[in-house]
């Protein structure tokens, strides 16, 4: 199934209002020891072109709400609790029917940890390592499934490079989904790459804070094992992903 | 009322006095070289770490020129380690930090160090490119007041220490 993702993200750094940085992609960046950051986010996902005579069109909008705490200025710890309401239409015996369910989905609790660094003026290269654990928060058992209902591991490791004008990310991510009530979502491995360059101000003023535009490119990428119920692979699940596209975020 | 233009000038010079900083005491500028910092939001992080240490009474961050330049309270020492602290807790590296301040140099257990006027902060004297040990000395034994600007460096179990790169006499 053909899968479309838009998403936005805002922050808010302690007292400080963002709109910055990549949406899917991950930074090894650490915030400051104790720093606490709120990241919310707006996904909206639509699945289509189902092969089967049920034509299957759903379309998914997602709010994770993320509150991230630098424990030292090397290790953070994050939550992310997701607000899910999933929408489907499906033809059955001829007849077009919608379904939908919404609810909290699983809670995400994530540990960052920076293992490299190199400090350089104007300049800071980053290598962190991610590691966490999905809860079974969301209603597993409901028609259009809103958590895995299974306990599921997830590592990675993050890079940037950041300077005054611009800003490279490496963001790979594994998640080893387990199974629940005799269904396993296939495990999920993330690749994320973005690319920020300084648009304004195109000179840098001599001291203090100042706002600052960035021009981002992201790709996002996305590869799922095949799901299996009792066992059996479940044929139409899994894949192979891919969401590129560019935009303008803001700077406090 | 002859002489009252002199008392209104003697009352503004008084006024002037007491409202203003004498520039020839204490540390009169610290800077402080900040590596990793990339962006405006480091810049936040930064200030509000530094914003915290208690000898810290002003600061200007210089995101361009990888710098910080702080201004510490009336009669309050530098203390390096809890500068270097907070730079370390806002997720950066202290590349250097340098002073500028006026004293003496003063001779204690063969050593000659540099004395801060009024807050009798100390830092080792050594010979550099800018100043060779005959001046050094010279300077030693006519007692007299200078200006230095320097990095300064922690030691154990010595006294800080201050690479001399600008040095002029106080009249």
């Amino acid at each position: 199934m053909k899968k479309i993702i838009f998403s936005i993200s805002i922050y808010f750094l302690n007292t400080h209002f963002v709109l910055a940085v990549p949406i899917n992609s991950d930074v090894a960046l650490t915030p400051f020891k104790g720093q606490t950051i709120i990241r919310s986010q707006a996904k909206y996902a639509r699945k289509g072109d189902d092969p089967t005579d049920k034509d299957r069109k759903m379309q998914v909008w997602m709010f994770p709400n993320t509150f991230v705490y630098g424990l030292t200025e090397k290790l953070a710890v994050s939550l992310s609790v997701p607000y899910i309401d999933k929408g489907q239409k499906s033809t059955d015996s001829g007849i077009r029917s919608k379904t939908s369910d919404s609810g909290i989905g699983d809670i995400n609790l994530m540990s960052k940890y920076r293992i490299w660094s190199k400090d350089l003026p104007g300049e800071a290269i980053r290598f962190s390592l991610i590691t966490g654990l999905e809860l079974p928060t969301g209603d597993e058992k409901a028609q259009l499934k809103l958590g895995s209902g299974s306990f599921d591991p997830i590592a990675g490791i993050l890079f940037t490079m950041q300077s005054l004008n611009q800003e490279f990310d490496i963001d790979l991510a594994y998640q080893f989904n387990t199974e629940a009530g005799n269904y396993e979502f296939g495990d999920i491995f993330k690749y994320n790459l973005a690319y920020q360059r300084r648009i304004w101000p195109w000179v840098l003023p001599e001291k203090g804070i100042y706002s600052q535009l960035n021009l981002v490119l992201e790709f996002n990428g996305e590869y799922e094992q095949k799901d299996k119920s009792n066992g059996s692979i479940v044929k139409d699940s899994g894949g192979q992903y891919f969401i590129s596209f560019s935009r303008y975020p803001m700077g406090c | 009322m002859k002489n009252k233009p002199y008392i209104v000038l003697m009352i503004l010079a008084i006024l002037f006095l007491s409202t203003t900083k004498n520039i020839f005491a204490e540390i009169e500028k610290v800077e402080i070289g900040v590596e990793g910092l990339s962006c405006p939001f480091c810049v936040w992080g930064l200030e509000k770490k530094l914003k915290a240490v208690n000898s810290i009474d002003k600061i200007s961050v210089h995101l361009k020129q990888a710098k910080v330049e702080i201004l510490l309270k009336s009669n309050t020492p530098l203390n390096i380690t809890d500068i270097k602290k907070a730079v370390k807790e806002a997720g950066f590296s202290t590349g250097y930090i340098r002073i500028t301040a006026t004293g003496n140099l003063i001779e204690k257990k063969d050593q000659i160090l540099f004395s801060v006027k009024d807050i009798s902060q100390e830092f080792l004297v050594y010979e550099t490119d800018i100043i060779s040990r005959d001046r050094i000395l010279e300077i030693l034994k006519s007692k007299v007041t200078i200006r230095i600007e320097g990095k300064v460096h922690e030691h154990k179990e010595l006294a800080p220490s201050i690479g001399v790169e600008k040095i002029e006499l106080v009249t």
